[in-house]
């Protein structure tokens, strides 16, 4: 606390006659001076003494209505304002001054922002005897521009300056040192036409921006300028008229913008745009047009040109609907495309399209929809590719496919129809030639048996002939049926222990001829793949002939076995019996061709080609070697190709 | 009562006259009584047709019928044959030159009691004969008609 405000509790009473006389000394002269302030005095304890004109007009209240209220009535109707106050005044006779920027209230209520200074006054003796308070209404317009200025100054993005009417600089601020490089000592009073490119300057470019700014109020354009240091600069130039009061030219303001980078920005994506636009252009295996929202067109390129016949300028402008058969323009196709792309983003279509001279072409057609940054549809992008000749090598492909899919059911057709006859003529074999067999056997049994005494030993003879012919007759054919039936009935392979079956074989041989006297080996633990009766058929005959072209040797000898050769086995039966010239081997497996007659060995010459046909149908081969005299072997593969 | 009946269906005369000959070789006392067709056997086991004069109740023993048959095939009067109340538990042995394996799967299939493939060798043919003979004439039981007509009525 200040000490003369306690220890003097009432020094404006007592000193007011003093104060009085210092306000009409001091005061009476400022008056008019300091138009535009108000002044007044405060007693030490804030209660205002004196009040001038100004204070009147800017503050509402009247010399008679204010004096004697407490400072703190022009402040701002907050609860603490009495504080406020005090700490105003404790600040100003601390700091010798008080100066600051701070809100007031008028009579009427309405707020203003003011500069306010307090400065204490003392006598000679250093004792307070009151405040000088100064305000200024920084709302009033004056100060307003003043402040304008100051703003103006401080702005740095834009060069604002002012110029005469002949276009010499008055002003400057801190964007136009930024922006231009010169400071406001180097340039004001200079012509504005320094900032101009020489060009400019030599066609009298500057002149006719004042001369238009000055005649339409306004004069705006893009263009090159200078910096100080000579660097060029793309400028967004404004240059507006200033009148005074009465309508007089006084000057131009121009504003001036920097927009070197907008304009690379701009500069790029044209390039781009040009450069995408090129290649969009000249692409000519496709089809690219945009179109507008109504399906329009609006672009058209080369392959567009190649692919349907029109030229960009006959085209574009037209609707699009000019592509399709008049089936699809009757029935709205066209809307129905645009509708799915601008609901899906995105519509495909493969179909007919017609090109300008009226022939149609398969095309695949994708139309996108264009939208800008908000959402808003701006129109379509439709790519369409002729794809006439891949549709024409799908269908013929597919026709092929369709024509050998039909030759082969015809085929399955024939072949189910010759299985069907093959199998009623094996049926009809099967009945109709046994029959008379058995009445030529059966008849000849009868005519031995109840008249063989009145036959000679001749005629008898005959009949048994006749007896074994039909018979070997019936086994050819029973032979003949069932190498027939092995072609036609189904297979079922399994895995197949071969050594046990050959055992088993061997077996049966032995109890059918007890007499002979066989050496049998089989090699144990082979295995093989297919259909477990089929197989038993290859060995019953393979160990059948062995056994059959052993029976002139006093120690036969049979022998069944395999081994491993490029990947698969290759089983064999041996024996050494009565063998074979190989100059007849391939004659082997034929239907009844025989190597030996029937009355060396009997037989009807069925079973090898059986035996080649069960092979076959396992994929797998077989082959002989032998010798005369020197024994026979054959060997046999089936088909590998079994479960693993 | 007289000798025991074998309804022989076949129309191959031959067949016939030999399957004549094998009976009577093998001494199988039976009245053989012979159809040359299908309709000709369901006349007869029916009696109805030419044999309408026929006591029905009494049937053969034991039927042996060929397959391939005039008018009527051996498998549609096997069929037929079981169809019938009266002859549905008669012996029907299928005696044929056929060895077809769906011959003998429809046969079996249709209810018949025996098949057999007549041999060429009349030897073989005589032998099989005399076996079917002895078995169905002699060793086989059949349910005799009242049985058969009481079973008809449960």
């Amino acid at each position: 606390m200040e000490a003369t405000a306690s220890d003097n509790p009432r020094p404006i009473l007592h000193g007011v006659a003093h104060t009085e006389a210092f306000r009409d000394e001091v005061f009476q002269s400022l008056f008019d001076i300091l138009d535009g302030y108000a002044i007044f005095m405060l007693a030490p304890d804030g209660a205002i003494l004196s009040w001038n004109t100004e204070a009147a007009s800017i503050f509402g209240y009247t010399e008679q209505e204010i004096t004697g209220r407490p400072y703190s009535t022009l402040y701002t109707p907050d609860n603490d304002r009495e504080e406020r106050m005090s700490a105003d005044l404790e600040r100003s006779l601390r700091e010798g001054c008080c100066d600051t920027e701070v809100w007031r209230m008028r009579s009427n209520g309405t707020r203003f922002r003011a500069r306010v200074s307090l400065t204490p006054l003392r006598d000679t003796d250093d004792r307070l005897q009151a405040y000088l308070g100064v305000t200024r209404d920084l709302t009033r317009r004056d100060y307003a521009e003043e402040r304008f200025r100051l703003l103006v100054n401080s702005v740095q993005d834009y060069a604002i300056f002012m110029l005469d009417p002949s276009g010499r600089i008055m002003s400057w601020n801190t964007g136009a040192v930024r922006l231009k490089g010169w400071t406001a000592e180097e340039i004001i009073g200079r012509h504005f036409s320094t900032f101009y490119t020489q060009a400019d300057i030599d066609s009298g470019h500057p002149a006719q921006e004042l001369n238009i700014a000055a005649n339409t109020g306004r004069y705006e354009e893009e263009g090159w300028r200078l910096r100080k240091n000579g660097e060029r600069f793309w400028a967004n130039v404004v240059i507006t008229r200033l009148n005074d009061a009465d309508g007089k030219l006084i000057g131009f303001s121009k504003v001036t913008r920097d927009l070197t980078e907008r304009r690379r920005n701009e500069q790029a994506l044209r390039e781009s745009e040009e450069r995408f636009r090129l290649m969009v252009e000249s692409v000519k295996d496709y089809a690219i047009i945009m179109l507008d929202p109504e399906g329009h067109i609006i672009s058209w390129n080369a392959g567009a040109e190649r692919i349907k016949g029109w030229r960009a300028g006959e085209i574009i402008g037209r609707h699009f609907s000019l592509f399709y058969p008049p089936e699809d323009v009757k029935s709205g196709k066209m809307g129905y495309e645009l509708k799915t792309a601008e609901r899906e983003g995105r519509f495909e279509d493969h179909g007919w399209r017609v090109r300008k001279d009226g022939s149609c072409f398969w095309a695949n057609v994708v139309i996108t929809a264009l939208r800008d940054e908000r959402g808003k549809l701006r129109g379509f992008s439709k790519v369409t590719r002729d794809i006439s000749e891949q549709k024409a090598a799908g269908d013929s492909l597919r026709r092929a496919h369709e024509e050998l899919e039909r030759r082969v059911r015809e085929r399955t057709q024939l072949l189910e129809a010759a299985n069907q006859e093959l199998e009623s003529f094996s049926y009809s074999v099967s009945h109709d030639l046994r029959a008379p067999l058995r009445s030529m056997d059966g008849f000849s049994a009868a005519l031995l048996k109840s008249y063989g005494e009145k036959l000679d030993e001749r005629a008898r003879d005959y009949l048994w002939r006749i007896r074994g012919s039909s018979q070997r007759m019936a086994q050819l054919i029973d032979d003949l049926l069932n190498l027939s039936r092995l072609g036609r009935q189904q297979m079922r392979k399994e895995p197949v222990d071969l050594t046990a079956l050959a055992g088993m074989v061997a077996d049966e041989l032995r109890r059918a001829e007890p007499k002979r006297s066989v050496e049998f080996t089989a090699q144990p633990g082979l295995e093989g793949y297919g259909d477990p009766n089929l197989l038993k058929i290859v060995l019953e005959n393979l160990l059948g002939n062995a056994w059959k072209y052993t029976g002139r040797r006093e120690r036969a000898r049979i022998e069944f076995g395999g081994s491993i050769q490029k990947n698969r086995t290759v089983y064999f039966v041996r024996d050494n019996g009565a063998g074979f010239d190989m100059a007849f081997a391939d004659r082997l497996f034929a239907a009844f061709q025989r190597l030996h007659s029937p009355n060396e060995f009997p037989g009807t010459g069925i079973g090898l080609a059986t035996v080649k046909r069960i092979i076959q149908r396992h994929g797998g081969d077989i082959w002989g070697q032998s010798e005369p005299e020197a024994g026979a072997t054959f060997f046999f593969t089936l088909d590998s190709g079994g479960p693993q | 009562m007289g000798l025991p009946t074998i309804l022989l269906v076949e129309d191959d005369s031959n067949d016939e006259e030999l399957g004549r000959l094998a009976l009577e070789a093998n001494s199988i006392k039976c009245d053989l009584v012979i159809a040359h067709d299908g309709p000709q056997a369901l006349d007869y086991l029916w009696a109805r047709g030419g044999y309408a004069m026929r006591e029905a109740g009494i049937l053969p023993k034991v039927v042996l019928l060929d397959l391939k048959l005039p008018k009527l095939s051996g498998i549609e009067v096997l069929r037929q044959i079981r169809d019938h109340p009266r002859t549905r538990h008669l012996p029907v042995v299928i005696f044929t030159s056929s060895k077809e394996e769906s011959d003998l799967i429809e046969c079996y299939r249709l209810g018949a009691n025996a098949y057999v493939q007549k041999p060429i060798d009349f030897a073989e043919f005589s032998a099989a004969l005399q076996q079917i003979g002895i078995f169905w004439l002699i060793a086989n039981r059949t349910l005799s008609n009242k049985l058969s007509a009481h079973e008809q009525t449960a």
